[in-house]
Order: structure tokens, then sequence, then C-alpha cells
């Protein structure tokens, strides 16, 4: 491959991203790398009061990893984050002497990133992709449109290309996983200034759908509060966490941070129950393939049981309260 | 004040993709069957709601259409705005985000008085993941916001409460700002009222007409029906009566999914 249409792949991490995500945008991007010879380097963004620095996995490809640190960095905002991310991308150690891809984590703090890094560079957006490949000079991105029922494919020759990858593919068993070159990489340059932020307190005690093993799930089939606080006891009887179609949201029985889907989170549990959801596109684009889904629904041809492992056709208001009694005593029976 | 909102629209998701899928049958479909996608809805009901507070806040609204007879329009005005305009964007594809920003961000500068809040769905239209509203907030220059859920004005400043990963807080930003807008309970959209919708329904729209030229670096090499997810095996349909049914459950959960 000449020179000339070699791209360098940077992945930037930001401080504010899920462990898993990282990880498998990692080895999504080392597997590029190692695929188109592309030399790969890591930034990964870390404030001055933050004092863990990240651990870097071993990758199946030869990488640069960059710690970044900026002591002004105190607050994560996204716009802090994208001038921060802009001047690691400016510096000499990584002076753009080629072409670059830059990867960032999928979600809503990754994409504005990658928005802001291309608006301001004169690059590419190529927004939340599922799959990227390199084809000589240009860069191809396929994702979805249309709430998940379309995929577009882009293609763009820019010199600085952005998108944020969420990658289901996981490194090969057999490939050999080496540990990337560590070096640390002082900022100072100046950062927006940090506006006045308060948290609310949270009345939402579940455990948040990040890394979650099992989901109990609810659509608008669940009518209202009383038939989600029977999920959010089963949840809890499970460890699991508790999540919701748009519908949901919208009427007010989850919070927005809950909702699953094209729009909301994407879930990769072990097993995800879904109760009284009907199973559209945009809601299963939040939930992975390899998660097992079971589903209770009272109409037999929901699309959500062609999707699902195990499916009881029926009332959640008769089987969620049988279930429920189910789990207790099990839990109370001696072992 | 004046309040400026930015809305897309989408094609109804409930109706059938056309068959041979490619950008001009998409924008056909969009063109003839608008909705408000639920976050335009959560970005209007959230301007309707700041002058329900203070009845001297004006609200304009811009909608990208391909003429001045799209029923978005009408739909919009029907909520009784000060101002409604269609945008003519339809040179540039929806999946150029920056272009698209580059346009919205040309058509505010247009507006006399230049608005001091800008709300936008956090998804603007139905190729955006959220791209397109970070970039008209920074071609813009503004002070910007995602996933807000309410706002409060306070003399130069607005108090907005927005979600931040699993948290909700409370952000301080200076006018003139941008907010994305989240779909909520609190910001679910009225129903206009029936006088207003007759109103609306005698309505002429102007359009803000961009010529300056639009940047565009990426190109569609390809649209296609998302490919349709399956299983290997069918599904195992749980046998017997509400009580059968949920001790395969329980047993099913407590075996694969236990978080312990
Ligand atoms: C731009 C855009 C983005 C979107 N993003 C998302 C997203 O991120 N996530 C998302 O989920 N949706 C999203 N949607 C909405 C999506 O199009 C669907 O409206 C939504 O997924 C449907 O949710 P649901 O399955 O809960 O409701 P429905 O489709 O109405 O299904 C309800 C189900 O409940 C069943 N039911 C009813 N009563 C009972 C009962 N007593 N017992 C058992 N079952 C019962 C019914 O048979 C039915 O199958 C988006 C839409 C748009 C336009």
């Amino acid at each position: 491959m000449s020179m000339s249409s070699m791209r360098r792949i940077v992945v930037v991490l930001l401080p504010t991203q899920d462990a898993a995500e990282q990880h498998s945008l990692l080895n999504a991007a080392a597997a590029m790398s190692s695929d188109h010879h592309c030399p790969l380097d890591i930034v990964a963004l870390r404030g001055g009061t933050q004092v863990d620095v990240t651990p870097a996995p071993d990758l199946p490809a030869h990488a640069t990893w960059w710690d970044v640190v900026h002591d002004g960095l105190v607050q994560l905002s996204t716009d802090s984050l994208a001038e921060l991310a802009a001047q690691a991308l400016a510096a000499a150690q990584l002076a753009p002497t080629m072409p670059r891809l830059v990867l960032l984590p999928p979600g809503p703090d990754g994409i504005e990133v990658a928005a802001l890094l291309a608006w301001r560079m004169d690059g590419a957006a190529l927004g939340q992709c599922m799959k990227l490949e390199i084809d000589g000079a240009a860069v191809i991105g396929h994702r979805a449109g249309h709430g998940g029922r379309i995929m577009l494919t882009l293609r763009t020759q820019q010199a600085q290309c952005f998108a944020t990858l969420r990658a289901e593919t996981r490194p090969e068993r057999s490939a050999l996983c080496i540990a990337p070159d560590r070096h640390a990489l002082a900022l100072s340059g100046t950062l927006p200034e940090a506006c006045d932020v308060t948290s609310i307190e949270q009345t939402d005690a579940l455990p948040s759908l990040e890394g979650a093993k099992l989901i109990v799930s609810g659509g608008r089939g669940m009518q209202g509060d009383e038939g989600f606080g029977l999920l959010r006891d089963i949840a809890q009887r499970l460890n699991g966490a508790l999540g919701g179609s748009l519908p949901t949201v919208d009427a007010g029985w989850i919070p927005v941070a809950r909702q699953i889907g094209q729009s909301g989170k994407f879930v990769s549990p072990r097993i995800y129950l879904a109760v009284g959801i009907s199973g559209t596109l945009q809601h299963l684009a939040g939930i992975s393939s390899e998660t097992t889904i079971i589903a209770v629904n009272k109409d037999p041809d929901a699309p959500i049981f062609s999707v699902a492992e195990a499916g009881a056709v029926g009332d959640w208001r008769e089987i969620l309260p049988a279930l429920l009694d189910r789990l207790e005593s099990t839990a109370a029976e001696p072992a | 004040m004046n309040i400026l909102v930015l809305l897309c629209g989408i094609a109804d998701p409930k109706l059938p993709l056309p068959r041979d899928i490619n950008a001009l049958a998409l924008d056909s479909l969009r063109a003839a069957h608008p909705l408000l996608s639920p976050f335009d809805e959560a970005a209007l009901e959230l301007a309707l709601k700041l002058r329900d507070a203070d009845p001297t806040v004006h609200i304009t609204a811009v909608v990208p259409v391909s003429s001045t007879t799209d029923p978005l329009l009408r739909t919009v005005a029907s909520l009784r705005l000060d101002q409604t305009f269609g945008l003519d964007i339809q040179h540039i594809p929806s999946w150029n985000s920056l272009g698209v920003a580059h346009a919205c961000a040309a058509a505010v500068s247009t507006l006399d008085p230049l608005p001091s809040l800008v709300l936008i769905g956090r998804e603007f239209g139905d190729c955006d993941d959220g791209t397109t509203t970070a970039c008209i907030a920074q071609a813009l220059g503004m002070a910007y916001s995602k996933l807000v859920f309410s706002i409060a004005i306070e003399n130069v400043h607005i108090h907005a409460v927005r979600q931040n990963g699993a948290r909700q807080e409370r952000v301080r930003l200076p006018l003139p700002a941008v907010a994305s807008v989240t779909n909520d309970a609190r910001s679910k959209l009225r129903h206009p009222l029936l006088k207003n919708v007759m109103v609306a329904k005698k309505m002429t729209f102007k359009m803000i007409d961009l010529s300056e030229p639009i940047p565009g670096n990426v190109q569609l090499t390809a649209l296609a029906a998302a490919p349709v997810r399956t299983r290997a095996t069918t599904c195992r349909m749980l046998p017997g009566n509400a009580q059968m049914q949920a001790n395969v459950l329980a047993e099913l959960l407590l075996a694969h999914g236990s978080a312990r």
C-alpha cells in the first residue's frame, strides 16, 4: 500500500465513556489497523483531577497510546473535551502527516465531540457508524437512517474524517494481543470557560443500563405506572436494570436515561426481558444481536417474537405477578 | 425574548418504505407523509411552555420543506406561533450534517430580530444522529447544551435541566444559546385548538431561500433496507396458563440472566 493512500487511525477515548464500549471500539480500531496496515494511535483524554489512569488493554495490533492530561480540565463538558481532543490532534507527536480517520465512542458525548471536531477541522462527519472501511484514499461508513429502517453507505476522501463507531465485532481468538506503547502528553492550551452546573439528586436507585447483565424492559403495553412497578420489583429481585421503549419515556413511566433503542441507549445484556414491547426496528436497534431476548406480549403475531429466544403469549397482568411470586419463593427456598 | 424552533420533520415511520429505496423516493415519502419527530415535538412544546410562562415571548419556527404547501408548515403554525417559515434545503442531502447545519445557521442569520434562544430536537430529521444539532450550535457560535428537558429564562441566562449520562443536572448558560431538546413526559406536544387549526389552514407561508454554496464532502454510495434481524431457530413459545408460563420464565431468568 502506498503512503499516499494510507490513513492514520486515531481513537479518542473520553473520560465519560463506559469501559465495555471503550473495549469494543479499541478492538474494532485495532482490527482495521491490522487489515489495512494503518498506524493506530489511541488518545485517552483525562482531566487534571482524575487520578486513576485508564488501563491500556493489550490489542490485536501495534498501537501507540497517549495519556492526554490537562490540569485545567475540571469540567468534563463536551466542548472542553472537543477542545482538548483538537489540541491533542494538533500536537507535534500526533501531527497530521497523513490523512486520518478519527474514531470516537458511540453515544451522545462521542457524537457531539466527533461533530465539533469535524466542524472545526474542516473534516468529514460520517456520524454514528456500525461499520467503517478504508478503501485506498477513501473512508466508507455504514450507518442507519429512518429509525434503523435503512442503511446508508457514505464515502469520503476528506483528509480529516470523524465518526463514532458502535462495533459488535470481537477480536479473533487466535489474534496475538500486545501492549500498546504508552506515552504521556501534557497539554495546556486554553479550554472553554466552565459553566455553572449542579447535579439533581437521583431518585432512581436501580442499577444503570450500562454493563447490566440482565435488563427488564417495558413498552407501551404496560399501560401505566402500576405495570412498571411490577417490572421494577422483578428487576430488583434479579439484580437487573430497568429499561423501556420511547413511548414509555414520553408517558413518564421511566426517565429518558432508561430509553433503549435507535435514539436511546444501546445495551448488550445476557438477557433482555421485553414486556408489552412490539419489537419495532427503532427499539431493536438498541439491543445487541448477541443478547437473548425473552418476550411477554398478548399478541402472538408481535414482531418481538421473531427475534426472541423464548416467549409467553398473554397479559402481563396475569404473568408478571405470578413471575414475581415465583422469583420470591425461589429465593426463599433453602439452597 | 425571541425564540426560534428549528423543526425538520420525518417521514411517517408507520408507512412502508418505498419498494425501490432511493434518495428521491425517501424525500417524496417525507414530503407526502410528514410528521414531527418526537424530538421536534419536544422542542416545540418547550418553546410553547416558555411562552406560557412569559406572554411577551415570540416564537418563530423554521421548517426545511420543499414547498410552501408542505403540510408540516400548517401543523406547526396551528400552535399559534408568531411566524413560520419554510427553508428550502432540498439541494442538501440529509446525511450531509455539516451542510444542513451551515444552511440552518445561514437561515437563522436572515431573521430579524435574531433569536436569543434556538431550540432543536436532539435529532434533526430522518438521517441525523445528533451531529447536525451540535454543528448548528457551533455554526451559530452560541452557547450550547444537549439533551435538555426544561428551561427557565432569567434575564440574560437560561437555566436548563438536562440529562448527562445517567444523571440529571441543572446548567446555567448565557444567552444567546442553542438547546437540543430530548423527549420526556414534560415535553409532550399539546394539541392545537380547533380555531387555530382553521386559521393555519388559510395561512400562506414564506420560504427562506439560501443562495450561498453549501459545503459537502461526503457522498452517498448506497441506500438499502436495513437487514432484518432474524433467528436461526424459532421462538420457544411457553405453553400452559399464566402460572405455568411464569414458572418457566423464572427458571430461564434465574438460569441465564441473574446479574449476581
Ligand atoms: C425518530 C424516532 C426515533 C425513535 N427512537 C426510538 C427509540 O430509541 N426507542 C424506541 O423504543 N422507540 C423509538 N421510536 C418509536 C418507535 O417507532 C415505536 O413507536 C416504539 O418502539 C413502540 O414502542 P412499544 O413497543 O412500547 O409500543 P407499541 O408498538 O405500541 O407496542 C405495544 C405492545 O404491547 C402489547 N401489549 C398491549 N397490552 C398488553 C398486555 N396487557 N400484556 C402484554 N402485552 C401487551 C401489544 O400487543 C404491542 O405489541 C422512535 C420513533 C421515531 C419517529
